[in-house]
């Protein structure tokens, strides 16, 4: 099963507290909210969580966009 | 003068919250390398004679390691199971290491810097500095990892966009020296998010660098990523994108003479970044938590390090805003300017004098 982009996208919102509507690929997940650890950890869960999709701390500081994100989770280990 | 009997008692009760939060610190560190956390984490819950059969650790101990946990709230007890697990928030903290809220560094520098105590207690006494080498190799590593979960959080998401122009040069290709940058996480962070820039980190440790050699190369990045032993004050390098220190400028003997360096490093138009520990200006200002935490760590690691070195400045890890811009101008930059700032970090951006060609001693 491949990754959609639009999952990861709709899951980052949803973790973050955003409305999914305002959220596009390009946003910078320092836009959606202001980013912190806590705010990384939620989203790292939530990608574990909900898509079963392992992001280390580190793969996570390479995301500055969704899209990064989407493409970090495309190419990271499933459970 | 007479003793206040509810002010004793107060100051008693919390005394008790002390001591066992310091004899906790070695057995969060023993947790760590026995890999007890981990298995929780992973395997949980167990009892306690299967979690020391997993790791390979006495069974005795682990059951009264694991009371301990317990009654620190580091571990979730099922008296009715007689089992013990981590709950996520726990497992965050104690046992995934890459996560960005891992703590277990601050406990390991913690048990490094108590362990070498005696060392500074003759400093006390002589004057004389202790340096980052001759600390416990736990203050080293300790150090790295505390960091680290701030690095990954802030760095590439908050601190580089804060500088102006910065992030948009490290995408199409900058040269960039992170000076002090111990095990090296800082530099690789970088690295890896900025495939097209080249990267040196610098630390006076050649430990440490011998470290930052290895994770380079099992990061495969060691191609655009050199690490190399050098000092704040004279590492090599010419017209520099951007310089970063990361919480090591209070750590220098010479602050000033590395910010006179830097500035002859950097090109006409590049930025010298500066992280340090948050802080205000004067000691009543930073009668918190993190004040506290930092004031320890900076009596036992941070300023004796820096009078291990030439002139010996000691600004301290809570040096405060206002005496970290006055060593930074006094090396004749302009423009200092608050880019970010987190509750742990305080984070400034330094540019050269517009249209003056810097002058290494000019």
């Amino acid at each position: 099963m491949t990754i959609d982009a639009d999952r990861v996208r709709r899951t980052v919102a949803h973790a973050l507290g955003a409305d999914e509507s305002t959220i596009r690929p390009e946003t910078r997940l320092s836009e959606i909210t202001e980013l912190d650890s806590l705010s990384l950890v939620e989203v790292a869960s939530a990608l574990d969580d909900d898509l079963g999709i392992h992001l280390s701390g580190d793969t996570l500081s390479d995301a500055l966009t969704v899209a990064d994100l989407a493409e970090l989770a495309r190419r990271a280990p499933r459970r | 003068m007479r003793i206040d009997r509810e002010k004793a008692r107060t100051l008693l009760d919390r005394i008790v919250n002390e001591l066992g939060a310091a004899l906790t610190v070695p057995l969060v560190v023993i947790g760590d390398r026995m890999g007890l956390y981990r298995d929780l984490a992973s395997s949980g819950p167990l009892c306690a004679d299967e979690l020391a059969h997993r790791t390979g650790a006495n069974a005795r101990y682990v059951r009264e390691w694991l009371a301990a946990q317990t009654a620190a709230g580091f571990v979730d007890f099922d008296a009715d199971a007689d089992a013990y697990s981590l709950s996520p928030e726990q497992a965050a903290i104690f046992a995934n290491e890459s996560s960005p809220i891992s703590m277990q560094g601050g406990f390991e520098l913690a048990a490094g810097a108590i362990g070498g105590y005696e060392r500074i207690l003759d400093a006390f006494q002589s004057g004389e500095g202790v340096g980052w080498a001759t600390q416990h190799s736990d203050v080293c590593s300790g150090t790295g990892r505390f960091f680290r979960p701030a690095y990954v959080s802030h760095l590439v998401h908050h601190w580089l966009p804060a500088l102006d122009g910065v992030e948009t040069r490290l995408r199409h290709g900058a040269r960039v020296a992170d000076v002090g940058c111990g095990l090296g996480h800082s530099t690789l962070l970088m690295a890896r998010a900025f495939p097209k820039s080249t990267f040196v980190g610098f630390d006076a440790h050649a430990e440490s660098i011998e470290c930052a050699r290895r994770d380079a190369r099992a990061a495969g990045l060691a191609h655009r990523v050199r690490f190399e032993v050098g000092l704040a004050t004279d590492f090599p390098g010419r017209d520099l994108d951007l310089v970063t220190f990361l919480n090591c400028l209070h750590d220098l003997g010479d602050p000033v003479g590395a910010a006179r360096h830097v500035r002859a490093s950097l090109a006409d138009d590049g930025c010298w970044m500066v992280v340090e520990p948050r802080a205000g200006d004067r000691l009543e200002d930073n009668c918190t938590p993190i004040g506290r935490m930092f004031y320890a760590a900076s009596t036992l690691v941070c300023t004796p390090a820096s009078l291990s070195e030439d002139v010996g400045a000691g600004l301290g890890a809570q040096a405060g805003e206002a005496a970290l811009r006055s060593v930074i101008e006094a090396a004749g930059f302009e423009n200092v300017r608050r880019a970010a700032e987190t509750p742990f970090s305080l984070v400034l951006e330094a540019r050269p004098p517009r249209s003056i060609r810097p002058q290494e001693d000019a």
